[in-house]
């Protein structure tokens, strides 16, 4: 087993855990933390396949930025034991859901068993962010845009949302 | 493998020992701003190193002092936060150049830990990893001072990350790559070319909102003593506050480093080239010693000459003496040494060597100038109020540093 398969190994179980983790704690900021470690693994995996900007970017904007917020909120609401523990539910929701969950990831493994995902390796400077760049600008310019003005729209939406009494004021 | 290391270990060193270096320039620069003198008691025998003796003592103090762990904190957060705080500040080094890249005989060896595609951007995606530490540490040590420490740094932290990278991506695009090297080698050694010259208000733009990431003065809310106690290391005492404290010290190195490397040519010698250096390594390194030799001479001779103000009964009236004769000594010796031996003819390794040196100390000397403004603007500017810091960093500087973008950008686009 050489370097790189025992890297890969560290890092799946990394993002494995962790994943399980952000599901299983109790406590939101554990797993607001775990999703942090998880998203760091999954970088690590990107690393491991040359996807070098990538990584940085997963780590860049998801833990740095994303998840930042995520923390911020959840310590600054500073929910209580007793207030996490509001959400309850008789037996046959329990079931249901519990149902809910098996279906979908059986149904999620057998996409992954179907799926062969075949094609060229990878050319020469792929991942880096020149190539990146110009693909983007080049080639997915029209979605790159679209994504763009979904965001601003979300984000305007967001402060008209948050802004109390505007006409008032 | 060993080259490896030693890239990694040596930088990694010289920071650490910059960091006590910097405690005291912290705590002689307030000093003089205040016109007081300072720390100048502690001392081995009779040495005082002008304060500097007094770091040693912190250092020996802090790891002797009590580890206290609040009962009500949650542990593990509250443990693992100090770490997070320092290992993020110390890893932002591995893409850092430090000199301009060897020609060995078995291909170039660039003088850098980690010779990373996305450079720059490795910096940004780590340092905003170092959030984590001040909100860990805010939260788990289960106090209201230290979470409201916490609150104010993550968000402070965040709004002020957007306005970092914008300011820096003008620079990007004169170099046209993200690799610092690059950046660095593109602005060549004259110094109307740095970027300092070329984006002035990205540079103004960069050292604000490094002032507000590294948490210090006039942007240090997360620990406004007057409001907070010590704000997010309010319950952390002994070796985990020292943590806290030399990760402040290892993020200030860091962005001067930044600073140097983005707008001040990093390892770049004013006005001589590494090909210039390279040439003329064997004068550099005969004059080089010669003028080290005469320093130490003159300095030497003024401590050893000076006569103490202070009637002295102790060991400290000979401390002039105890430095001052030494330095002259080796003061002389070099320069006899140097005199009777003539300039010394180098090689190719060794020239390079000599450059690389020379390179590697003017780099260091700028991070030095960059810190000490940190220490000078602490002791200088009071403290922003709360929303004072986050209408400058969204209202102002935001839309300064996208002006800035686009300015540079159409000039990229006509030049």
């Amino acid at each position: 087993m050489s370097g790189f398969d025992i890297l890969f190994f560290v890092f799946a179980g990394f993002a494995l855990v962790s994943a399980m983790g952000v599901v299983v704690s109790p406590n939101p900021v554990y797993s607001a933390l775990s999703l942090v470690l998880t998203l760091f693994s999954v970088a690590g995996l990107f690393l491991l396949l040359q996807a070098e900007f990538l990584a940085v970017v997963q780590v860049l904007t998801y833990a740095g930025a994303i998840l930042v917020l995520f923390v911020f909120i959840i310590m600054l609401l500073n929910l209580s034991d007793f207030e996490l523990m509001e959400v309850r539910m008789g037996n046959l929701g329990k079931a249901l859901l519990t149902l809910a969950a098996v279906v979908a990831f059986i149904t999620l493994a057998f996409v992954v068993h179907l799926t062969r995902i075949t094609g060229d390796p990878a050319v020469e400077g792929f991942g880096d962010i020149s190539t990146l760049g110009r693909e983007i600008f080049t080639h997915y310019v029209i979605p790159f845009e679209i994504a763009g003005v979904l965001l601003t729209v979300s984000l305007i939406g967001a402060v008209m949302l948050a802004k109390k009494n505007l006409t008032k004021e | 493998m060993t080259a490896t290391l030693l890239k990694i270990f040596v930088p990694f060193g010289v920071i650490m020992q910059i960091v006590p270096v910097l405690i005291w320039l912290e705590r002689k620069g307030a000093a003089y701003i205040q016109d007081r003198r300072g720390p100048n008691r502690a001392s081995i025998a009779g040495v005082r190193l002008g304060g500097l003796i007094h770091s040693l003592a912190d250092v020996v103090k802090l790891i002797f002092k009590e580890d206290i762990w609040p009962t009500q904190a949650n542990r593990l957060i509250y443990a693992l936060a100090p770490f997070i705080a320092m290992s993020v500040a110390c890893v932002t080094f591995a893409v850092i150049p430090w000199a301009a890249p060897l020609n060995l005989s078995s291909g170039t060896m660039s003088l850098q830990a980690l010779d990373f595609n996305t450079g720059i951007l490795f910096i940004f995606a780590i340092a905003s990893i170092g959030v984590y530490g001040i909100m860990m540490a805010g939260w788990g040590s289960n106090n209201k001072f230290s979470l409201l420490g916490g609150l104010r740094a993550s968000a402070q932290m965040v709004s002020y990350e957007l306005t970092l990278s914008l300011s820096v991506v003008g620079v990007l695009m004169l170099a046209g790559s993200v690799e610092l090297g690059s950046i660095v080698a593109d602005q060549g050694s004259e110094v109307w070319t740095w970027n300092l010259v070329r984006q002035p208000l990205g540079f103004i733009l960069f050292v604000v909102a490094a002032f507000a990431e590294t948490n210090r003065t006039p942007f240090d809310l997360a620990e406004a003593e007057a409001e907070l106690v010590a704000g997010y290391h309010t319950e952390y005492s002994s070796l985990k506050f020292a943590l806290f404290f030399m990760a402040e010290y290892v993020n200030m190195i860091i962005a001067s480093a930044l600073m140097a490397t983005l707008f001040l040519g990093g390892w770049q010698v004013p006005f001589a080239g590494t090909e210039f250096l390279r040439d003329h390594a064997s004068n550099i390194f005969y004059y080089g010693l010669l003028a080290f030799g005469l320093f130490s001479i003159l300095v030497g001779g003024f401590l050893a000459l000076r006569r103490t103000k202070v009637p002295w009964k102790d060991a400290r009236r000979f401390e002039g003496k105890i430095l001052g004769i030494p330095a002259l000594v080796v003061g002389i010796g070099l320069i006899f040494w140097q005199f009777t031996q003539g300039p010394v003819v180098l090689g190719t390794l060794g020239s390079q060597a000599t450059a690389a040196i020379l390179q590697f100390s003017v780099f260091l000397g700028k991070i030095l100038f960059f810190c000490w403004v940190f220490i000078w603007v602490r002791w200088t500017l009071p403290r922003f109020r709360y929303d004072q810091l986050m209408a400058l960093g969204w209202k102002v500087m935001l839309p300064l540093a996208l002006i800035n973008l686009v300015v540079t950008a159409v000039a990229v686009l006509i030049l």
